[in-house]
């Protein structure tokens, strides 16, 4: 492990702001306790960067992105990492709506920049993989008994998208289905489309389930509404 | 419907975004959210999801009512979020994540919350008392779903080799027998009409459990429920009973028949202000009552007591009940009837009846009772000292006298009034 007798928190050279420059992520590493500790609070997430230079708001926004329009506010806290790692410790984020808290993922890890780290890090692609997906079923369809369906009970009339011609069909004979569960929205309660605008203008998560289906090498999806 | 998706081969589920309009993250699109690997000067800074689950418990998807039976009964499901895809199956060993490498073992550490929206190996009836409280939690268009939206996922417990029946979502099963009557609500809600107010199904906000108790079917506590054309004793009913939601009065699988012991109980409102004015004793000696939190509202009234100081008229619990239903701010008394069910812990093969109870609060609808309210007994009564009221409204707080509180019949019949063992409609 290179010393840590610096006191600067990461370099000269990097702008950091009035609010960032005093943490000493390496000083961090000392804290005794395993338990988060709560190094500030980012008061308001619907404003922008508090300072536009400063490079750890800008690493703070990007991991808060994901919940910024759903919070109003969030605590960052930090835990400390495991000794004789590369990992000095983790950045963790509550956020906040004035009365609920929340503990949200992502965090923010923070390693030496010297050095592989004990757990390798994994990010996952931008576009779903499912050849990795299709892995994991099958390796479920091979070894867990009790992942087999309970038992047909589902009526002769059932009706499913055929994803390959995109058109609403009675079920073949044990077919075999992917269901899709989501939610509506807004219009929680409105009618069902006509059959025939069918599959023409459906929402996009209907839309990108039939290409997920796809994908998945299945053929045949059930959604709610679109084939009752 | 929870039919369809115990038979898909695999159940997509869309846990991004708040509409259908989203789409699934990194199928159509990229995703929006990617990880971030930073270098700035000799750090480096990473972002990680590591084996969370409460992102999927705090999405929209998981806010709904309908969506819970649909992810319960599904066998394979795969999870789209902002940034990951998951993967659980009704395997309790692997959860997979295209966050991570391998998988994660369910078994030994949990999914968090989200343990309680699916099935798991070892069932029983503390876990179909969190469906319950999770399933109260979501969010329900339509009061007349409210048992429709997980009656598929109550279906499943009764075929377990330990079966768990229920009657209007009230599970009960084991032996001891046992009946999932010991919830509450952290505030006041509202009242589904339609179903009973002995269901956390009646009322519209999250239902939880006193904690790792329930109770047991006893000497001193009977239940008899309607099954299709008479009442029978609760053992000995061997299938879920059928309820026609809907058909109001009509419908006699509403009522259950308790027999336990009624008395009744008298409470008193106090406001912020009442309660902000308390005269709290001096800290002299060792058993000073603790300042403890005091909200507002419904206060129930203890027996007058011999060691009587001063103009001390009446005198309160520190701590209220918990109310399904405020009753009507009004001053003065206001006076309930009351049931007294002895607890017993679930687990255990015997259980002391005397020392811990559910005392539910009932609301006289003429011919039945509806229950208003519930507290756990003694235990809401110890410790905390006693509220007590002089003649001007004044309020003090002073320590309990040690004697004459064992909280055995003596006690109980004097702060429940004389409760006689007795037979009544709960609707």
């Amino acid at each position: 492990m290179s010393s840590e007798t610096t006191n600067l928190s990461i370099d000269d050279e990097t702008p950091t702001c009035a609010r960032c420059s005093p943490i000493n992520f390496r000083n961090l590493r000392k804290t005794k306790q395993s338990r988060s500790k709560t190094l500030f609070t980012i008061h308001d997430l619907s404003q922008p960067l508090k300072d536009r230079h400063c490079r750890i708001c800008q690493i703070l926004e990007t991991a808060t992105d994901m919940h910024r329009s759903n919070y109003a506010s969030a605590q960052v806290g930090w835990k400390r990492g495991l000794r004789n790692d590369t990992h000095l410790g983790t950045l963790e984020f509550t956020y906040s709506n004035g009365d609920t808290y929340k503990s949200l993922k992502p965090s923010l890890r923070i390693h030496h920049g010297e050095g592989m780290p004990r757990n390798p890090i994994i990010h996952p692609p931008k576009r779903v993989d499912f050849e990795r997906a299709k892995t994991w079923i099958n390796a479920c369809k091979e070894s867990h008994s009790g992942c087999i369906a309970r038992s047909s009970k589902v009526s002769k009339s059932l009706r499913v998208i055929d994803c390959v011609t995109r058109s609403v069909i009675s079920a073949p004979e044990n077919c075999v289905y992917v269901a899709l569960s989501y939610v509506w929205g807004m219009s929680e309660t409105c009618d069902a489309p006509s059959s025939s605008a069918l599959l023409d203008q459906l929402p996009l998560t209907v839309d990108n389930s039939i290409d997920a289906t796809l994908m998945l090498r299945y053929r045949y999806l059930w959604v709610d509404r679109y084939v009752s | 419907m929870g039919d369809i998706y115990s038979s898909a081969e695999l159940t997509l589920i869309a846990a991004a975004g708040t509409n259908s309009s989203y789409g699934l993250p990194g199928v159509g699109r990229d995703r929006k959210h990617l990880g971030h690997d930073v270098r700035v000067g000799r750090l480096r800074f990473v972002t990680t999801y590591e084996w969370d689950m409460d992102e999927i418990y705090h999405s929209v998807w998981s806010s709904r009512a309908w969506t819970f039976q649909e992810g319960y009964m599904s066998r394979r499901r795969l999870f789209f979020m902002e940034a990951r895809l998951i993967y659980i199956c009704d395997n309790n060993r692997e959860v997979y994540c295209d966050a991570e490498i391998g998988f994660k073992d369910r078994r030994l550490d949990s999914l968090g919350h989200l343990s309680d929206s699916l099935p798991f190996e070892s069932l029983g009836l503390s876990h179909a008392e969190n469906l319950l409280k999770e399933y109260t939690r979501r969010k329900l268009t339509f009061d007349s779903d409210a048992l429709n939206g997980i009656v598929g996922v109550l279906n499943t417990l009764s075929t377990a080799e330990s079966p768990i029946f229920h009657t209007w979502g009230v599970t009960f099963g084991g032996s001891p027998l046992v009946i999932a009557l010991a919830w509450f609500h952290y505030n006041p809600c509202r009242r589904r009409k339609a179903f009973p107010s002995w269901s956390p199904l009646g009322w519209e906000r999250v239902a939880d459990y006193y904690y790792n108790s329930a109770p047991v079917i006893s000497p001193n506590f009977h239940v008899i429920v309607w099954d299709s054309n008479e009442f029978i004793q609760l053992s000995k009913v061997n299938q879920n009973l059928l309820q026609q939601s809907g058909a109001e009065s009509l419908d006699k699988s509403r009522y259950l028949g308790i027999t336990a012991k009624l008395g009744w109980l008298e409470v008193r409102y106090f406001s912020t202000r009442d309660l902000l004015s308390i005269s709290w004793p001096t800290p002299t000696g060792k058993k000073r009552p603790q300042k403890v939190y005091t909200p507002s509202g419904f206060y129930v009234r203890l027996p007058d007591d011999d060691g009587d100081e001063g103009d001390t008229v009446e005198m309160y619990a520190t701590e209220p009940p918990r109310w399904d239903l405020e009753p009507d701010h009004s001053s003065g008394l206001i006076r309930f009837s009351c049931a007294i069910i002895p607890q017993g812990h679930v687990t255990g093969r015997t259980f002391d009846e005397a020392r811990t109870m559910i005392v539910i609060i009932l609301q006289s609808h003429g011919t039945h009772y509806e229950r208003i309210g519930s507290f756990k007994y003694p235990s809401m009564f110890r410790d905390n000292g006693i509220l007590s009221r002089n003649k001007s409204g004044g309020l003090k707080m002073r320590s309990r006298q040690s004697s004459g509180h064992d909280y055995g019949d003596e006690e109980l019949a004097k702060v429940f009034n004389k409760p006689m063992m007795q037979m009544f409609l709960l609707g």
